[in-house]
């Protein structure tokens, strides 16, 4: 029962991370839903001992970016109203009528996905540079260059009072 | 001396090294532009923060904490394997969690929530069923919810029933706990609906913070007092009505 209740004390933190990831409440805890499932389904796979938030970030982030690409294919198709459409991030218009866009949310919203994932998992969630690159399976080097990119974007973008 | 930008980046995400830290530090003091640099970049990171923080003090919906209280009450009979690693992260974990948060996890746990999607809803042994979107007990917990009293309880069942009492809805509640799950059901028609589930606990430890986390939310339900055996009995013989 420990990993569950592990997983009950990660859910804070990896509701954080999905909003910045996909920055509607729901999209998000709807990914974390996914993520839970997921993990719950393949626990066999994590290793007792090893870090489980790193596992469940990782978790998170590849159904994200799977939800993201799906509905990318699907984008010239007509209104896909599955319930997780809303998480590809591409849909802006239904975004803007459902919610009052804050300025970060914004600013996330427009980097590219490799540089609001480097953004989210440093910036955000306080990985050290070390365990965020190896989460993504990314080297060091490639891991700072995106955040070094993703930050101009975002300083760019929220202004001089950043 | 002049710093590029992945430097100055790291700088701020502490990940410099001690002695480039001590470069930036001193160059900083001469160098406005260098100040200014690191001042902005800092102030991103703030402005980050300050936006997605608070996400990570919401309370959690019932629908994801009900996933894991579902499923850690559906994993009773896991292999030992899974038993024993479960033990060795118990080991780790019981040290850094006290009463004190069980209760404040307890207080954003599952209230009617959805558990059929995920798979426990067909099995005849699942303590769980839904019924209208609504979690009800079922099986060996509907039987302990119906026919076990708290003053002559056996070690038969999985399932020790804690408190007997009215809620203020009007509704007989009693509360349970079991080495999986622990929680508060209330007589509703026919069934024990859940108004509160959380995780129970294998050591004897957990199943004490679980259950005092369970006494603290039935006191919020309680309309006065919990029932004394006498009362118990009477309540069962009469339906719990």
């Amino acid at each position: 029962m420990a990993f569950e209740q592990d997983l009950l004390e990660l859910l804070p933190r990896l509701r954080r991370f999905a909003r910045s990831l996909t920055r509607d409440i729901n999209d998000a805890d709807d990914l974390c839903q996914m993520a839970l499932e997921r993990a719950l389904n393949k626990r066999d796979q994590w290793q007792a001992g090893t870090r489980l938030d790193s596992w469940m970030y990782r978790i998170t982030r590849n159904i994200w970016i799977d939800t993201v690409r799906a509905a990318g294919r699907h984008k010239h198709v007509a209104n896909d109203d599955s319930a997780m459409e809303n998480i590809a991030g591409d849909d802006h218009k239904r975004m803007e009528s459902r919610m009052e866009l804050n300025d970060v949310d914004r600013a996330m919203d427009r980097l590219p996905m490799e540089q609001r994932e480097a953004v989210s998992l440093v910036l955000v969630e306080g990985f050290a540079y070390k365990e965020a690159a190896a989460l993504l399976d990314i080297p060091i080097g490639t891991l700072t260059s995106r955040l070094v990119r993703g930050r101009e974007a975002l300083q760019r973008e929220l202004g001089e009072a950043a | 001396m002049s710093f590029d930008e992945a430097t100055i980046m790291a700088y701020v995400d502490g990940e410099c090294d001690a002695v480039t830290v001590k470069r930036i530090e001193k160059a900083m003091t001469a160098d406005p532009v260098l100040a200014k640099q690191i001042e902005q970049a800092q102030a991103l990171r703030n402005r980050l923060s300050a936006h997605y923080d608070p996400i990570a003090e919401e309370a959690v919906p019932d629908r994801l904490t009900a996933m894991l209280t579902a499923a850690a009450s559906s994993n009773i009979d896991s292999s030992f394997t899974a038993r024993k690693a479960d033990r060795e992260i118990g080991k780790r974990q019981r040290r850094g969690m006290g009463i004190a948060q069980w209760g404040a996890m307890a207080a954003t746990l599952a209230l009617g929530v959805v558990i059929g999607q995920f798979g426990l809803g067909g099995d005849a042994g699942a303590p769980f069923a839904q019924t209208d979107g609504a979690l009800v007990a079922s099986g060996p917990l509907a039987d302990a919810l119906e026919t076990q009293l708290a003053s002559a309880q056996t070690d038969n069942s999985d399932y020790r029933i804690g408190l007997t009492f009215r809620a203020k809805t009007g509704n007989i509640c009693r509360s349970f706990t079991s080495e999986a799950v622990s929680g508060i059901g209330c007589r509703e028609g026919q069934q024990w609906k859940m108004v509160s589930t959380l995780p129970g606990g294998n050591a004897s430890d957990y199943r004490q913070a679980s259950s005092s986390a369970v006494n603290e939310i039935a006191a919020d339900l309680m309309a006065d007092a919990p029932a004394d055996a006498e009362t118990e009995r009477k309540l069962m013989e009469s339906g719990w009505k």
